[in-house]
């Protein structure tokens, strides 16, 4: 069997005094798409961000081994040159930096980490403009101000495209749908599916199963006050849109 | 004429030499012809009136001027030997006509637009009558200052509606025997429905301390547009206090970017006067400092007539233990209804240690109009940091992209592209480099 390309073992983490996340094992395989469901306050967001290194949260116990690697150890800009992408359920604006300039500064940066000599002007461009076309974004987003005046699915889309660019070994949409209508929720999941090789791996964080129609899962987990309380094929997330989170959150009561 | 020694008694030490300087510079000058000599005797009785302020002054509250006048100046030489005014040319040449002031004297022109003050004032009264009517020596101790002592400088006359190649003007203080202050003062006539832009640039040679008090009076007729783009890039041992002061007639236009990302203590004072309808001003500041830089914008927008508007953007990035400062006076007149008058003052400090005053003024005597102000003072945002580092840029990289996109917003108000794509790569250098973020 093939090696994990994440594993966390029983990770704890808090912010401020409050633990959020209560020993989480998960393990992620190239190639893989794992849903992580739950309901609001679970802990999904928090998995995401500690993922991605942000600062505001701090791990207390446990580890987290990507690509080999101690993730725990590295700053959130070398996670990313590893390979890892968070599409942000809030992606931030900012003004008076270009989309091209940002990306071009990403991607090169990414290269230089892969050995690779970063791209001149003309490939940039022309790769910009092909990796547009997979989540219908138009050439005039490059010279606009990242995200700035984006409507909310604009801002999606846009995320997508920057994983479509930065080629991640592992990508993790942050409740990629929310605040999408049905049309514009299409066209990123279309993109996402576009995205999917034998090598990438997409951890989708989501409160609802509708996204999961147009990425299928291949393994769908339930967390619940930061643990994994159940796992399943993916029919697991049909039963949880049936019936709501409050049939699983007795059972684990139950356990507990 | 009264003497300068009658007032020695109540006289402080730095007045007392202000009156020794002015009694040698008075010889020299009436010996080579002095076209401003009574109103010379007028302002130095004023600057002993009013002395040189200090930090109780209001006006001079966050910057203290006395902590640059110690380092003690000499009024400059005003012959300049080593004359090296060709190379100074072709530095900057690649902006446009080159114009240079040595120590306060007009030295070369290489444009018609652009002659000695002094030579013209001495056969044009109507111009020497200009001298001082608008940036006025009454209760402001720089410009008093400046009156006395300065001897020349270069009068601009633009009647072209063509537009014109720009004016660069530079202005050398010679520092290599003593620390050196200039006085200089410049008038500017742009005629109805002309337009010119003029940049202002400082050097100064040696390795003392040069202190430049430059005043400038610019008078923009109906339907003239006038551009004005202060470089302040200087060394940290070059020191500069400006009064830049505008009259805007009917449907004039006046624009003016600072970008102050050079120098030791830097305090300017540009004022626009909206004396026409339909006149519009439009002044902007880029401060970018560390060490121990001091840069002090006091700005005087005043709205006089009926319909006149004016835009105000003034952004400062603070490190290490510099201070910024920035009052923004507007004043509307009774008779100035529906002025707009909009003013921002945005600053980001990178260190504890540095210091930022602002200081909004707003005085508004007529009722229909609109007015809008607002300052903020803080870090860099926290959660773009984040975003940035999260797709791959270092934190340092992405400082500096965030830094550069804040000073961009000043550096994209230059009309010339030429001047500011230099300007902008000058600024993503400073940013990038290890003295900042």
């Amino acid at each position: 069997m093939t090696e994990p390309l994440l594993q966390i073992r029983n990770l704890h983490a808090s912010i401020g005094n409050k633990e959020i996340l209560r020993g989480i094992d998960l393990d992620i395989f190239p190639g893989q798409v794992c849903a992580i469901m739950g309901p609001n306050g679970s802990g999904k967001s928090t998995l995401a961000a500690v993922l991605a290194g942000r600062e505001d949260y701090q791990v207390t116990e446990g580890e987290i081994i990507f690509n080999g690697k101690n993730l725990l150890e590295l700053s959130p800009e070398e996670r990313a040159r590893e390979g890892l992408f968070l599409a942000f359920q809030y992606p931030v604006e900012i003004p008076g930096v270009s989309t091209a300039t940002f990306l071009k500064t990403a991607l090169n940066e990414l290269r230089k980490h892969r050995g690779l000599e970063p791209l001149d002007a003309m490939e940039f461009m022309s790769l910009m403009h092909e990796r547009a076309k997979l989540v219908h974004i138009e050439p005039s987003f490059f010279s606009r101000a990242v995200n700035e005046g984006f409507s909310g699915g604009e801002k999606k889309r846009n995320e997508i495209f920057q994983l479509a660019m930065l080629e991640p070994t592992l990508a993790i949409l942050d409740e990629t749908d929310s605040g999408l209508d049905i049309d514009a929720l299409r066209i990123v999941a279309d993109g996402v599916n576009a995205l999917r090789t034998p090598e990438r791996a997409f951890v989708v964080i989501t409160h609802y199963q509708r996204l999961l129609n147009y990425i299928v899962p291949d393994i769908v987990h339930v967390l619940y006050r930061g643990r994994i309380i159940k796992s399943g094929a993916k029919e697991l997330a049909t039963e949880l849109e049936a019936q709501g989170y409050d049939w699983i959150k007795e059972t684990a009561e139950a356990q507990a | 004429m009264t003497t300068p020694v009658s007032h020695e008694r109540e006289q402080s030490p730095l007045l007392q030499r202000i009156a020794e300087d002015y009694h040698c510079v008075l010889q020299h000058y009436a010996e080579h012809g002095d076209p401003f000599r009574s109103f010379r005797a007028r302002a130095i009785e004023e600057l002993y009136r009013l002395g040189i302020p200090t930090v109780r002054h209001e006006e001079w509250k966050y910057t203290n001027l006395y902590t640059l006048l110690n380092k003690g100046f000499t009024i400059a030489a005003t012959d300049v030997h080593d004359s090296d005014i060709s190379a100074i040319t072709k530095e900057f040449e690649r902006w446009g006509h080159v114009a240079v002031v040595q120590n306060g004297i007009f030295a070369a022109s290489v444009s018609e637009q652009a002659v000695s003050l002094k030579e013209a004032a001495a056969s044009d009264p109507i111009l020497l009558s200009k001298v001082g009517s608008l940036a006025t020596i009454e209760n402001n101790a720089i410009v008093a200052w400046n009156a006395a002592f300065s001897s020349d400088g270069v009068a601009i006359k633009q009647k072209e509606a063509e537009p014109v190649e720009p004016l660069v003007l530079v202005s050398v203080v010679d520092a290599s025997e003593n620390n050196c202050m200039v006085h200089e003062r410049h008038i500017v006539d742009i005629a109805p429905g002309a337009s010119a832009t003029l940049v202002l640039v400082q050097r100064s040679r040696g390795e003392g301390h040069a202190l430049l008090n430059q005043v400038l009076e610019g008078w923009i007729g109906e339907n003239a547009s006038l551009t004005v783009l202060v470089i302040q890039d200087a060394a940290s041992n070059s020191h500069t206090i400006t009064t830049h002061e505008f009259d805007i007639a009917r449907s004039g236009r006046l624009l003016m970017v600072s970008v102050s990302i050079g120098g030791g203590f830097v305090r300017n004072m540009p004022a626009a006067r909206l004396s026409g309808e339909g006149a519009d001003a439009r002044l902007y500041g880029l401060t970018i400092a560390d060490g121990t830089m001091l840069v002090d914008h006091h700005t005087t927008v005043d709205h006089r007539v009926p319909h006149s508007t004016s835009d105000e953007l003034y952004k400062a990035i603070l490190d290490e233990r510099s201070t910024g400062v920035f009052n923004g006076k507007i004043y509307v007149r009774p008779k100035a209804q529906k002025t707009s008058a909009y003013q921002a003052n945005r600053n980001i400090v990178l260190s504890p240690r540095a210091t930022i005053n602002t200081k909004p003024q707003l005085e508004i005597f007529a009722d229909d109009v609109r007015c809008t102000h607002g300052c903020t003072v803080g870090k860099l945002d926290g959660e773009a940091l984040f975003y940035l580092q999260a797709r791959g840029l270092s934190k340092k990289q992405a400082e500096a992209l965030l830094l550069t996109a804040f000073a961009g917003e000043i550096i994209g108000k230059i009309p010339y592209e030429s001047i500011r794509s230099e300007m902008l790569a000058r600024v993503e250098h400073l940013l990038h480099s290890d003295e900042l973020a």
